[in-house]
């Protein structure tokens, strides 16, 4: 095996262990100054110069696992401006326009000025910016190069710390982006001077007016499909669509990588080549297979730039632009070997790539199709009789390679299954390589030349995307072939990958090497599996880390259960439960419930649960009220799914079934005035392991009426533990309650800098002064409190574990 | 020394793949292929014609001497440098090099050719045999130009493309025997620029009937040159 392999893979180790713990810039080169010496020692002056070759990774190691740290560091002025907390006025200078779906736009910006009421802030370094314009932003009145203005808050992207979220800031700093923003309305946004020149803005413009061209020409249903195909604006297509997609396996045609280019550089390579032939002097002077293709290069460098500088985009101009190079030097490669080198060279470049979906899903889709090319290029497949079936054959053996390739990463990324590749790449290929996405090439091209036959044939792709996508539809309804949701853990999904390895290196290995691989691999995966993932104390409560919102897992050591709220926030584009519980319930290893409480009935309570409601099975939900009142959203997503309900009756009761200690609820009936009051309140007693009681209260959203009804009603003591009222509210009487139950540890669920000013300074003073320890959501992330020992013992996560 | 030292990385860490087998083999080692290419290449027998570098069926060790056919008609080159048999990989090698745009397989082979030209030839001027322009706008190169170009590189001889011309096109000659082969040609080959007393090697691909290099070295002979030699990477064995 090359030396570049060892290299890569040294480097994706160091990386991957980096966002667990990573070690300072200081301590890294150190330790590489080391490992490089004691290598060269061992290849000159020692009997095992193998052992070079490990230092050699292990310096690699290091210096990797150093950069991801320093790579996610924010500038300080980032972190000031966003501790201010509230709005201040940007200037800056547009350095690119993207269009969204439903009419939203996302420009970036680099920002030099920015004001806080009045006053300038100095900034070190003009910061990076990525503004979301909710509305109006579809025509090309912002350019590259404009300087704007506006007023909105500019946040430091945050991560809400639960268990397998998507890393936000890490996405965000591996796009260059410092900060993020929103405005309601493109009118929000000043021109303070326009732009002028510069490849980009011309670029970004020209994007727009064909995007606009599309859009006008094309029927509604199909425009979309068109302008994601060949612009590659993926981002605009509507979220239903882009799921079906996703779920029939085609969406990676909508992603402008190695299929564009190979077609857009196949039809320059034509069309260059028959003016070439006409010159015996060039002829004799260079064979066209060395010059043409770096002729085509700044086309290809254009149309990447058109189509908005996607990584897979560059991935894939990056392989073409090194493989025409070596092939003008005559320097042959294994094409493998290439992908490795190119995957490196992007790694140094920005080690956060690593962890972009697009990057890997590219990257590894590539491997696989390269693995296993001595099978779809064997002569076997093209002897085969008929050039069509030839062709059939070798797409399906291309896309089941890059689905094999790929399957570890759409499930770790996305958490989807999608079975339906395999067939809907029979079809969808051909009708997009031989079809739409020829035809739309040379609409594109006829475009500034005459625009009606480029609305003819932006209209013939459309009409094929259009039944691509009819097919699509049909796929993933057929239940089979259906895309399946799967939530893991991060050590399943590893074990997937081990499994799959050994298929994908089949045609490339010898027999013995080969079985001892797949033995060696298949041993890893079941161990992998079986990874203890969640806790195993007798109590283990767990408040996820939803924003302004709450929920609350309680777990025994039986295995039992109880989700305890959903969390929710008030605005469509962010579900809960899809992007922070479902994943969190996998990374923990939680793929049941046999209980749903769900305290009362406001959406930063039940939000979330709709989700989880249909991707868990749930044996039981109980409720305060009966069902109806509650909800309709909720009370569809409940019955869909028949869930049992049960109503609590007024009063303390018990759920006889909880195996550790005695679980009881409360419920303050119908004499409740406002929802909060009407929380479900939940006790739980028991006994650690030194014989010492413990207990826990849940006090659910009760404002000050309602810690009255349940002080009169008797506090079950004691409570050890406490999840304040109502956020950690002022207004709940929490220091009364605290009096009375004497905890130790209180828990707070809060959105970070909420509207609403939760919770109450003055009361987590207080509490803390009367030794309290207060955990809090938007501060902690995740906390985890486990029974043991020596009582309640929290945790918090961090960096990918519970500390 | 510093390109070599980074010549040396570049191999290490990106090793070239070989053009037969398309493996990643050492660049240290200064082959055209990897050993287990190299292998399977077979050598030319020393028990060959002297002019035509026809292989003899018969190893015996013998003084060097003609094959039959040059006996009976003495070709106009004076000697043929082939680096192999054109058998087995080395032909189906030559054939992707000819007819499947591989323009990138002339450096392999001619690295091949290189192995087996004496160190000092005494040579003023490489042609190669030239191809009609509309054999070339079909193919799109003309290999033996492109063998010939690595020759001159690496021994530092100059390259003429534009010697000689081929103003007729000829049908493909595969198939046809060697006094077929002889009429096909006969007057195809013109001189379109002076060689008197040069010293020319010429250069092609492959020889199967010396019918096509012999015409070649008529018509440069004709023109004025001193001494005609053939170099080619393979030679066909007889039948």
């Amino acid at each position: 095996m090359p030396l570049l392999f060892y290299l890569l893979a040294a480097a994706i180790g160091g990386l991957a262990v980096a966002s667990v713990s990573s070690v300072g810039t200081t301590t890294a080169w150190i330790a590489i100054l080391l490992c490089l010496s004691l290598a060269f020692y061992f290849r000159c002056f020692s009997r095992f110069p193998r052992l070079s070759l490990l230092l050699t990774c292990l310096a690699v190691s290091f210096f990797f696992n150093s950069q991801y740290a320093a790579r996610l560091q924010f500038v300080d002025d980032v972190t000031r401006i966003d501790q201010l907390s509230r709005r201040t006025t940007a200037v800056g200078v547009i350095t690119d326009v993207r269009q969204l779906t439903d009419g939203r736009s996302r420009i970036d910006l680099l920002i030099d000025e920015v004001w806080d009421k009045q006053q300038a802030l100095e900034l070190q370094r003009p910061l990076r910016l990525r503004l979301s314009v909710e509305e109006g932003g579809t025509n090309d009145a912002m350019l590259p190069r404009d300087r704007i203005r506006f007023t909105g808050r500019l946040r430091q992207p945050r991560l809400f710390g639960t268990p397998g979220e998507f890393h936000w800031p890490r996405y965000v700093i591996s796009q260059n982006i410092d900060m993020t923003s929103w405005v309601k309305n493109i009118d929000q946004v000043a021109l303070v001077a326009a732009g002028e020149g510069g490849l980009r803005r011309s670029i970004v413009q020209w994007r727009i007016r064909v995007a606009g061209f599309i859009a006008a020409k094309v029927p509604a249903k199909s425009a979309s499909l068109v302008r994601a195909l060949v612009l590659g604006e993926g981002r605009q297509l509507p979220e239903a669509v882009r799921e079906t997609l996703a779920g029939a396996g085609v969406s990676h045609l909508f992603a402008i990588s190695g299929l564009h280019l190979g077609i857009l550089g196949a039809f320059g390579y034509r069309l260059l080549l028959t003016f070439y032939r006409r010159s015996t002097w060039l002829l004799n002077w260079q064979p066209p297979q060395r010059v043409l293709p770096l002729l085509l290069l700044p086309l290809l460098f254009v149309y990447l730039l058109l189509t908005g500088d996607a990584v897979s985009t560059r991935r894939a101009f990056a392989l073409a632009g090194i493989g025409s190079l070596l092939f003008w030097w005559r320097y042959p490669v294994h094409p493998l070997h290439l992908l490795a080198a190119v995957a490196l060279i992007f790694l140094l470049y920005n080690p956060l790539l690593l962890w972009s979906a697009s990057w890997q899903l590219s990257f590894c889709g590539a491997a696989g199709i390269l693995l296993w090319r001595p099978w779809w290029q064997h002569a076997h497949v093209s002897e085969l009789p008929w050039t069509g079936l030839r062709y059939l054959v070798q797409i399906f053996l291309v896309s089941l390679a890059a689905t094999l390739a790929t399957l570890p990463l759409v499930l770790f990324n996305f958490h989807l299954f999608a079975p339906a590749a395999l067939v809907a790449n029979l079809i969808c290929v051909p009708i997009v390589t031989l079809v739409a996405l020829p035809v739309g090439f040379v609409g594109l091209f006829l475009f500034p030349l005459w625009p009606p036959a480029a609305a003819l044939l932006f209209r013939v792709s459309g009409f094929f995307l259009e039944q691509l996508y009819q097919f699509s539809l049909w796929l993933t309804d057929f239940s089979p072939l259906a895309g399946n949701y799967l939530y893991w853990s991060r050590s399943q999904y590893l074990a997937v990958a081990l499994l799959l390895v050994p298929a994908l290196l089949f045609p490339q290995l010898a027999r013995r090497p080969w079985l001892k691989l797949t033995v060696g691999c298949l041993l890893s995966a079941v161990l992998l599996w079986q990874l203890p993932l969640g806790s195993h104390a007798p109590v283990t409560l767990t408040m996820f880390s939803v924003g302004q919102g709450e929920s609350l897992l309680l777990q025994n050591n039986t295995g039992q259960n109880i989700l305890i709220d959903g969390g929710g926030l008030y605005g469509d584009r962010f579900d809960v439960g899809q992007r922070l519980l479902a994943p969190a319930f996998g990374e923990l290893g939680v793929q049941h419930f046999d209980r749903i409480i769900l305290t009362h009935d406001h959406a930063d309570h039940w939000k979330g649960l709709v989700y989880v409601l249909e991707r868990f099975p749930v044996a039981e939900l109980v409720v305060g009220e009966p069902l109806e009142k509650y909800h309709p959203v909720l009370v569809d997503a409940v019955r869909q799914r028949n869930v049992p309900v049960r109503v609590v009756e007024p009063g303390w009761s018990s759920f006889a079934d909880w195996q550790e200690g005695t679980l009881e609820i409360y419920n303050a009936g119908a004499v409740a005035a406002n929802a909060n009051d009407a929380s479900l309140v939940l006790s739980l007693r028991t006994v650690d392991a030194t014989g010492r009681e413990q207990g826990m209260l849940l006090a659910g959203d009760l404002e000050a009426q309602g810690v009255q009804r349940l002080m009169a009603a008797g506090i079950r003591s004691p409570a050890t533990l406490l999840k304040l009222p109502h956020h950690g509210s002022g207004k709940s009487q929490t220091e009364r309650l605290f009096s009375l139950l004497g905890s130790g540890i209180g828990l707070v669920s809060v959105g970070y800098q909420n509207v609403y000013r939760l919770p109450s300074k003055t009361l987590l003073e207080h509490l803390e002064e009367e030794g309290l320890r207060i955990y809090r959501t938007d501060l902690d992330g995740t906390v985890r409190v486990q029974l043991d020992d020596a009582g309640w013992r929290p945790q918090k996560w961090q960096n990918g574990l519970f500390r | 020394m510093k390109l070599t030292v980074c010549w040396n990385w570049l191999g290490h860490l990106l090793p070239p793949a070989c053009s037969l087998c398309g493996g990643a083999f050492s660049h240290l080692a200064e082959e055209p292929f990897c050993p287990g290419c190299m292998a399977t290449i077979i050598c030319l027998p020393q028990a060959r014609c002297s002019c035509c570098a026809l292989p003899f069926a018969s190893s015996s060790a013998l003084s060097p001497h003609l094959c039959g056919r040059c006996v009976q008609q003495l070709p106009a080159y004076a000697v043929t440098y082939a680096a192999a048999l054109y058998q087995g990989p080395l032909r189906s090698v030559i054939g992707r090099f000819k007819f499947q745009q591989h323009p990138n397989l002339d450096r392999p082979l001619a690295g091949l050719l290189l192995k087996y030209l004496p160190a000092q030839l005494d040579v003023d001027l490489l042609v190669p045999v030239p191809l009609h322009p509309f054999r070339l706008r079909e193919r799109t190169y003309n290999q033996a130009l492109l063998l010939a170009r690595e020759l001159g590189r690496v021994r530092r001889l100059p390259t003429a493309h534009d010697v000689l011309g081929k103003c007729r096109s000829t049908s493909p000659q595969q198939s046809l025997s060697a006094a077929q082969r002889r009429v096909n040609l006969r007057g195809a080959f013109v001189l379109n620029r002076d060689v008197r007393g040069k010293k020319i090697l010429l250069v092609d691909d492959v020889m199967t009937t010396g019918v096509t290099v012999d015409l070649c070295s008529q018509v440069l002979l004709a023109g004025g040159a001193a001494r005609v030699d053939v170099a080619v990477v393979a030679r066909a064995p007889l039948g």
